[in-house]
C-alpha cells in the first residue's frame, strides 16, 4: 500500500527525505529546512507535513525518535524523526533520477547558466 | 485566537489522524505564528487544508493488514448501504399506497403525488448511498486481542470488553453478534447502558443495566472466523434471530415513505412556492433535530419535542392544503 502511494514520490515527501539527510529534525524543523533551503518557494502546511510523515513511516522509510525539547525553541517536548537506509536509497535514486532529467534538459538547452 | 480557531480547524481532518497528529500539528502551527506575518501564515494554513484533508479521508486504513483486526469489506459496505431488497420495498411502499388512494379518491391528483413520492425516494436513496454513509462504515473496525475485544472507529477505541468479563454472545438475525460485558473505558457514551446501532437507523441491541455491547456485524471482513474465536472464549452464543431488524427496517422504511410524500404533498397541492419551500426548509431542520437529540443523553421527553414540532408542522399544512 506505501509502495503504490510513494511510486512516484510526491514532492512533499522528498523535500522531508532531504530535510532528514543531514540530520535528526522534529516537525517544525523540517518545514524551515525545506523553506530555506527551496528560498522560500516551498512551504510545507502542518497537514501535508504530517500526512507525509505517516505515509513516510508506514513505509520504513522514516522512524520516530524518544520526544525531546528542542533548545533553540524553548521546553517544549517534540516528536523527532530520523532518516532510515531505505528512506536514504530512495531519496538517493530519486535525486539521480532528477540530475539525469536535468542533463537532458540542458542538452537540450532547455536550461541555462550556472545555478541550474 | 489564532491558535484557537486552527485548534478548531483540526476537527475537520479524521479523527485517527488528528489523535496521532494533533499535538505535533498545533505545534508546528504555535511555532509558525511565532516567527511568520499572520497573513502569509494563514494563507499556507487554509491552502494546505484545502489539500491536505481530503486526502486523509481518502487514506485506506493501515489496520488492514493488522493481525485481528476486522473491518467492513468494500462489497459489504456497498452491501450495507443498499440493503438489497429492502431499497426495492422502500420504492414499491408508496407506490402500493398510491394506487389504492387513488381508486377511492381524486385519481389523478393522487397518482401525480405520488410519482413525486417515488422521485423524492429515489433522489434520497441516491444521497444517502453516495455520501451519507459510505465513510461511517468503512471506518468501523473490531479488535480482537489475546484477552479482550475492542471497537473502534477510524482508529479511535471506542468500547473495550475483557475476555474474562464478556457475559453474553447474543446473534441477531443478519445483524451479527453483539458481545456484551462491562465497560472498562473510562468515559463511555451512556454509562450502564449502551445501545448497539446499525449507523443511525435505530437500535439493534441494548445492553443491561451495568453492561456495555460490542457489535460485530455479519458483514464484517471475516465474521465467520471472528465469531468462531469468540466462542471458543465463552462458548454460549445465545440465537436472537430477528429481534429488532424487522421492527428497524419497518420503522425506516415509514420515515422515507412519509418524508417523501409530505415533500410531494406540498409540491403538489400548495400553490405558494416560498411557502412550500420554507416547510420542507423547517421539516429538513426538525428531522436534523430529531437526529442529532436520539444519540444525545438527554431526558426521553426532550427527545420527543422535535417529533411533536413535525407533527405540529405536518397538522398545519394539510389543515393549510385541505
Amino acid at each position: 500500500m506505501p509502495k503504490r502511494k510513494l511510486d512516484p514520490l510526491p514532492q512533499a515527501a522528498f523535500h522531508i527525505l532531504l530535510a532528514l539527510a543531514d540530520e535528526d529534525r522534529h516537525g517544525y524543523g523540517i518545514m524551515r529546512e525545506v523553506a530555506e533551503r527551496t528560498g522560500n518557494k516551498v512551504r510545507l502546511g502542518p497537514g501535508t507535513l504530517y500526512g507525509s510523515i505517516k505515509t513516510l513511516l508506514e513505509a520504513g522509510l522514516i522512524e520516530e525518535l524518544d520526544d525531546h525539547p528542542d533548545p533553540e525553541l524553548g521546553t517544549e517536548r517534540r516528536r523527532y524523526y530520523r532518516l532510515t537506509a531505505s528512506g536514504r536509497t530512495l531519496a538517493q535514486s530519486q535525486a539521480q533520477q532528477l540530475a539525469a532529467v536535468l542533463r537532458i534538459a540542458r542538452s537540450k538547452k532547455i536550461l541555462r547558466g550556472a545555478h541550474v | 485566537m489564532s491558535e484557537k480557531f486552527y485548534n478548531w480547524l483540526l476537527k475537520l481532518y479524521p479523527p485517527r489522524f488528528r489523535e496521532e497528529y494533533g499535538d505535533a500539528m498545533q505545534q508546528a502551527f504555535r511555532d509558525r505564528l511565532r516567527t511568520e506575518p499572520l497573513f502569509r501564515l494563514w494563507l499556507d494554513v487554509l491552502r494546505d487544508l484545502a489539500i491536505s484533508v481530503p486526502r486523509e479521508f481518502r487514506r485506506p486504513p493501515a489496520s488492514a493488514s493488522e493481525p485481528g483486526v476486522y473491518r467492513f469489506s468494500d462489497s459489504a459496505v456497498r452491501k450495507m448501504m443498499s440493503r438489497g431488497h429492502a431499497d426495492l420495498r422502500t420504492m414499491l411502499l408508496p407506490l402500493v399506497a398510491g394506487a389504492l388512494i387513488a381508486w377511492a379518491g381524486d385519481a389523478q391528483l393522487w397518482l401525480s403525488i405520488f410519482v413525486y413520492s417515488l422521485l423524492a425516494l429515489f433522489l434520497l436513496r441516491m444521497f444517502f448511498r453516495r455520501g451519507g454513509v459510505r465513510g461511517h462504515w468503512h471506518g468501523y473496525e473490531v479488535v480482537l486481542e489475546e484477552d479482550r475485544i475492542s471497537y473502534r472507529n477510524h482508529g479511535v477505541v471506542r468500547v473495550t470488553i475483557n475476555r474474562s468479563e464478556i457475559t453474553g454472545l447474543h446473534e441477531t438475525g443478519d445483524f451479527g453478534l453483539a458481545i456484551l460485558g462491562p465497560t472498562v473505558d473510562p468515559t463511555p457514551a451512556a454509562p450502564g447502558v449502551h445501545e448497539v446501532r446499525a449507523h443511525r437507523r435505530g437500535p439493534i441491541w441494548s445492553a443491561g443495566e451495568g453492561q456495555i455491547a460490542i457489535w460485530a456485524p455479519a458483514v464484517l471482513t471475516g465474521y465467520a472466523e471472528l465469531r468462531n474465536r469468540l466462542a471458543a472464549w465463552a462458548p454460549v452464543i445465545h440465537e436472537d434471530v430477528g429481534v429488532s431488524q424487522g421492527r428497524m427496517l419497518h420503522r425506516w422504511h415509514v420515515q422515507m415513505f412519509l418524508g417523501s410524500f409530505y415533500v410531494s404533498a406540498l409540491l403538489v397541492r400548495s400553490h405558494d412556492w416560498l411557502l412550500a419551500l420554507a416547510s420542507i426548509c423547517g421539516a429538513f431542520l426538525i428531522f436534523l433535530a430529531v437526529v442529532v437529540l436520539r444519540d444525545a443523553g438527554l431526558p426521553r421527553f426532550l427527545k420527543l419535542i422535535p417529533f411533536a414540532l413535525l407533527l405540529l408542522l405536518a397538522i398545519k399544512v394539510v389543515f393549510a392544503l385541505a
